[in-house]
């Protein structure tokens, strides 16, 4: 479903990935771990084509992303980690006018809105998305890539900022789409969750890949992915602060 | 706004300075009606002028909440800092020259001058967050009442004017008891009745009173949440262009800069009110033609930017680079968007000069004066012409606006929609890229019409189509551009904050 060979994305003189070779085969569902500023969402822009890679090629779906063509953005649902959304609108109009540019129905749509709504414990209304709290962002950007019924999605860090009763709803929803068949990519820094949902994972560090494999291969006895995580990353330091 | 408010402030402070001397002398033989309701409606205008733009409490509070600053401090840096507001300030500027040539006419009149200021600012300063907290942020349909309620109450007698009836009684006394305050100042300033304070007082006190409470209430976050353009309702449409562009015109009309737009629209119906006969060297026209015609260039000049200067929705940008949207649906999507909203403004504008024309040539007929050319009434195919003339203008632009926002992309906010408001190097090459072709199709245009109609509208077509022709060869170069520049936009739109 994905594959990708010598990738690199430079910003200005530094790298922000090089040399990613990656090949996800369809319904498989990748976890990209890493630190901050590791590479993690510039990866999901190079293979969502709103990033032009500096070197390498990548293939989606059978197609280049970076021409963007219509035919894979109908497959693709894309939840960015931010600036994905229409603040003017309201959340049920953000969501029938993704669903119009994608060709859906007025009433397949009301029936899908209205499920989401169910499965994330929300009520989008009228306000405007821009007076949205950054958790009911987050649901409407999540509802929004996967409305269409996508093959594949992207999801930059889903989790992030949700209570954990969402939480819980969100990776029963994921686990669905995972056995379902669709083929997911999702950075997180939620390594439990990553752990439960992931069939693969790929743990990258300074824009280069220290781990690529499936799950339980790439994991160690007796541990888990927090533990590869920290082993392979660093333990951080001691976090002290002189005056406290 | 300061940009454009300073060099308007720097020509009006010669015709104020001139108004306070001419007031000065004549104060005693001014009519008080009329001038209480002028000084009445003017700060209500630009109150509102003001609610639009500047669009509520100067002080932002959210930056101090963690700070547990007091309230009180907030409201007190809010009183003082919402002064300095550009509309303000310019009026203050306005207001002192006015007070110098009242000086200049009369010495003993400086204090009465300087209250005059004082007491204008302060209107405005309140009526400008009482109408903001009145109407939220993106409804256009409660602040257009508004601006009909308050500030173009008079427009009313105008608009019966127009239609040939004599106003009605009920409007005038509504007009008048509105204007009260406005009346007892001047009455005041004639006869020096103190009791005739007694109006403007109250209604500065009762003005001060909600300004505060609307202060208050906005600084303490109490504030009513905002409605999604259209009022949330949902968009059927076929094709994705049509989809953006039910979302850019309704992007316009909720932004500030549409919304002043189309206040100056309505602005313009003072301006067919009363007319009188001016001499422009020998000939005599109607005041209001000129004043109509201006009024109609500057509109065209506000309106057409929005259509030149596409924005990007910086928050919502990545909806485009995901979402099933060709860039050339995209691209052509904003352009019909900005047509629509230029469109709405069209009709009234047509109207007015409609009227103003049939006046002008019943005037000029009744008192046997030679019509000046540009105030008859215009021919239907001259009609045509000019038509044709403002499409050709508009597809002119259309074109190289595409390409100079993708070069140079700018945010869309609620503010301005893709203008900026600041007028710094990339406003300029904007406002270039909008002269050059006014510069030699209206002169095109001008001297066709010298010819013969039928030659200005065929000249005037010829000009369309080959707008039309240069529109789509550049909106087919701008869809390949947006293609290859998806990132330097996404990177453009969020360095340039």
């Amino acid at each position: 479903m994905i594959a990708t060979v010598g990738l690199g994305k430079r910003f200005g003189v530094s790298w922000a990935l090089r040399d990613l070779n990656l090949s996800v085969p369809p319904g498989a569902f990748l976890a990209v771990l890493g630190r901050n500023g590791a590479g993690k969402t510039t990866l999901v822009r190079l293979l969502t084509g709103q990033l032009q890679a500096t070197e390498g090629t990548v293939h989606v779906a059978g197609f280049d992303p970076a021409g963007a063509p219509l035919e894979l953005r109908r497959l693709v649902g894309v939840m960015p980690e931010e600036g994905a959304l229409l603040e003017d609108l309201g959340g049920v109009q953000y969501l029938h006018f993704v669903g119009r540019l994608h060709g859906l129905d007025r009433d397949v749509l009301t029936k899908r809105i209205k499920e989401l709504e169910a499965c994330l414990e929300v009520n989008f209304g009228i306000l405007p998305i821009r007076d949205y709290s950054y958790g009911m962002k987050k649901k409407l950007a999540f509802s929004a890539a996967l409305l269409h019924g996508p093959r594949l999605v992207f999801l930059d860090e889903p989790f992030e900022g949700l209570d954990p009763s969402v939480v819980r709803s969100l990776l029963a929803t994921l686990e669905q789409v995972r056995d379902q068949g669709i083929t997911v990519v999702m950075t997180s820094h939620q390594l439990s969750f990553a752990e439960r949902l992931a069939t693969r994972v790929l743990l990258v560090e300074q824009g280069r890949v220290l781990v690529d494999g499936a799950a339980g291969e790439v994991l160690g006895p007796d541990e888990d992915l927090e533990g590869l995580f920290l082993r392979l990353v660093g333990r951080g330091r001691a976090g002290r602060l002189s005056w406290i | 706004m300061a940009a454009f408010l300073a060099p308007v402030a720097i020509y009006l402070g010669g015709a104020t300075f001139w108004a306070g001397t001419f007031a000065g002398s004549g104060l005693a033989g001014l009519d008080p009606v009329a001038a209480g309701t002028l000084l009445w409606r003017f700060p209500l205008l630009l109150g509102f002028a003001g609610a639009l733009w500047d669009g509520g409490c100067v002080v932002d509070p959210r930056p101090c909440r963690p700070h547990f600053i007091a309230p009180r401090t907030l409201v007190m840096a809010e009183a003082m800092l919402g002064l300095t507001t550009p509309v303000k300030l310019a009026f203050a500027a306005l207001g002192l020259s006015f007070t110098a040539g009242l000086g200049w006419g009369r010495p003993a009149l400086l204090p009465l001058g300087m209250s005059f200021t004082l007491i204008m600012v302060l209107w405005i300063a309140c009526l400008e967050r009482v109408i903001h907290a009145l109407a939220p942020a993106g409804i256009l349909r409660q602040r257009a009442f508004l601006g009909v309620i308050l500030g173009l109450g008079g427009s009313l007698a105008a608009l019966s004017s127009l239609g040939g009836a004599e106003t009605p009684g009920w409007v005038t006394a509504a007009e008048r008891l509105w204007a009260l305050p406005g009346i007892c100042l001047v009455r005041f300033w004639q006869t020096g009745d103190w009791q005739l304070l007694a109006a403007p007082l109250v209604a500065t006190l009762v003005l001060l009173a909600l300004t505060g409470a609307c202060v208050r209430r906005e600084l303490a976050f109490d504030r009513r949440p905002g409605t999604a353009l259209d009022g949330g309702r949902i968009w059927a449409f076929r094709r994705p262009w049509a989809g953006l562009a039910r979302l850019q015109f309704h992007q316009l009309l909720a932004s500030r800069a549409g919304q002043m737009r189309l206040l100056m629209l309505l602005l313009s119906v003072f301006l067919v009110k009363e007319p009188e006969l001016i001499t422009v060297g020998t000939v005599q026209m109607p005041r209001a033609w000129p004043a109509l015609a201006a009024g109609l260039t500057f509109g065209a000049v506000l309106v057409v930017p929005l259509c030149n200067l596409l924005g990007f929705d910086r928050g919502g940008v990545q909806t485009w680079w995901t979402a099933p949207l060709a860039a050339r649906d995209l691209l052509f999507g904003k352009v019909v968007g900005c047509a629509s909203y230029a469109a709405l403004a069209a009709p009234v504008l047509l109207a007015l000069l409609g009227k103003a024309q049939a006046w002008s040539l019943q005037r000029s007929g009744e008192a046997g004066l030679q019509v000046h050319p540009s105030a008859r009434p215009m021919a239907p195919g001259e009609a045509l012409a000019l038509t044709l003339l403002l499409g050709a203008l508009f597809l002119w632009w259309a074109g190289s606006g595409l390409a100079r926002s993708l070069r140079a992309p700018w945010p869309m906010t609620l503010g301005n929609y893709g203008v900026k408001a600041e007028f710094d190097e990339e406003k300029v090459a904007r406002v270039a890229i909008l002269l050059a072709p006014l510069a030699w199709m209206v002169p095109a245009y001008g001297a066709a019409l010298l010819l013969d109609w039928k030659a200005a509208a065929a000249a005037m077509a010829a000009l369309a189509l080959v707008a039309a022709a240069r529109f789509r060869r550049r909106l087919a170069a701008a869809t390949v551009e947006l293609a290859q520049r998806r990132e330097d936009l996404s990177l453009g739109l969020v360095s340039r904050g």
